[in-house]
């Protein structure tokens, strides 16, 4: 936790969220060093480097241009991550369009498209950081389209399903999903439009 | 009402929304646009004067006055410019009356009418389903209509050609193709867990 306010434990963070990067994009796979690089260049790399770099500024109290950096991201990559988050090694934003996050969160993060995790109240990039927050452990996954909202703990190695929107805790290890069934109906003949 | 300045000005912005079709007069649109900073003030998030989402509304107003008065290309011009320096996508044909709260405008959609004093959290839109344009409630075609004091939480969604009641609340990344009473609060789908899956790694 010593590597959130000095720039060499920002070094640190970002290496290891690019050797996330790096393994998850390629399989793990031996790869040619002009294609590793590339990798740097990729979104989730992008919004690594930004938050990350936003992050220290927080934490040295430049909150105004912290939230300078935040927009940045947010014109770049579409993600929105509050600077004040603290989020451990090896964050994955694969996709980071409309990404909003504003909470702690631990190693091993995946953000998957569309995902809300803040407080139920939101606050703006450059408005201190919120203390009612949601807590994620360790290895969280939060897929598609979900949202993680107000002061819940979400446990190491959960996974917040396809659309699920979470307001209470979810304990370590679980798998979400929406609790109603999916609507299925015969399929309509061809060629019309809306069914009728 | 009261024959004091701040009552006519809350009447100007009760009476922009109040008549369809009507041409807005820039009293109106100014009278709106002091209710937007009262909310802002309210809300306690300092002067709105620089914040992105109080320019996503006074774009949205402008384009709005240009809409009525029969400028289409301006108010086409002053949406695009909203959109590209806000990200919300609030069309001039949208009737909103005074007192719009939305502090974060990325990826915001507000296509309908809207009451005074409605709060739209982060990426919350309402719109229309495009499956039935001839319905019409008043907040044009297949498009929903909100009421006063509307809460929309961050993701919420309305869509369709459905009424929100008065003080109505709809809590995060909630998807209403229904209408909601007023003083209701709709709350998203619960979840459960996977089977089989609840075990720590």
């Amino acid at each position: 936790m010593s590597d959130h306010g000095t720039l060499s434990g920002m070094r640190r963070l970002l290496a290891a969220d690019f050797a996330r990067i790096l393994h998850q994009t390629t399989g793990g796979k031996p790869t040619a060093r002009l294609r590793r690089l590339m990798h740097l260049l990729l979104p989730a790399m992008q919004v690594a480097i930004l938050h990350r770099t936003a992050h220290l500024l927080h934490g040295r109290g430049w909150r105004r241009s912290a939230a300078l950096v935040a927009d940045l991201s947010l014109r770049l990559t579409g993600a929105s991550l509050h600077p004040g988050s603290r989020v451990g090694p090896g964050l994955f934003v694969p996709h980071p369009a409309r990404v909003a996050f504003c909470a702690t969160a631990g190693a091993d993060l995946t953000l998957l498209p569309g995902t809300l995790v803040g407080p139920r109240d939101w606050v703006l990039p450059d408005q201190p950081f919120p203390a009612d927050g949601p807590d994620l452990g360790d290895g969280a996954i939060v897929g598609a389209h979900a949202a993680i909202q107000g002061s819940v703990a979400i446990g190491a190695g959960a996974t917040v399903g396809i659309a699920v929107c979470s307001l209470r805790d979810v304990p370590a290890g679980t798998v979400t999903m929406i609790a109603q069934r999916q609507v299925r109906s015969p399929r309509r003949p061809q060629g019309t439009i809306h069914g009728r | 009402m009261s024959e004091t300045a701040a009552g006519s000005d809350l009447c100007l912005a009760r009476r922009s929304e109040a008549e369809p079709g009507r041409r807005l007069r820039w009293g109106e649109v100014r009278a709106a646009l002091a209710a937007d900073r009262d909310h802002w003030r309210r809300r306690g998030c300092g002067p709105a004067a620089f914040r992105r989402g109080y320019h996503a509304i006074w774009l949205y107003r402008l384009s709005r006055y240009a809409h009525e008065r029969g400028w289409r290309m301006a108010a086409w011009l002053l949406w695009l410019v909203n959109g590209w320096w806000t990200g919300a996508d609030i069309p001039p044909s949208s009737r909103i009356a005074g007192g719009l709260f939305l502090p974060q405008p990325y990826g915001t959609v507000i296509a309908g009418a809207v009451g005074r004093d409605a709060a739209f959290g982060i990426q919350a839109s309402i719109g229309g389903l495009l499956k039935e344009p001839d319905q019409d409630i008043g907040g044009g075609p297949g498009l929903p209509v909100l009421g006063d004091d509307v809460m929309l939480e961050a993701g919420a969604i309305v869509l369709g050609a459905v009424h929100v009641g008065d003080r109505a609340r709809i809590g995060p990344r909630t998807i209403t193709l229904k209408s909601v009473e007023a003083d209701e609060e709709i709350m998203p789908q619960p979840w459960r867990p996977l089977p089989g899956r609840n075990v720590a790694p």
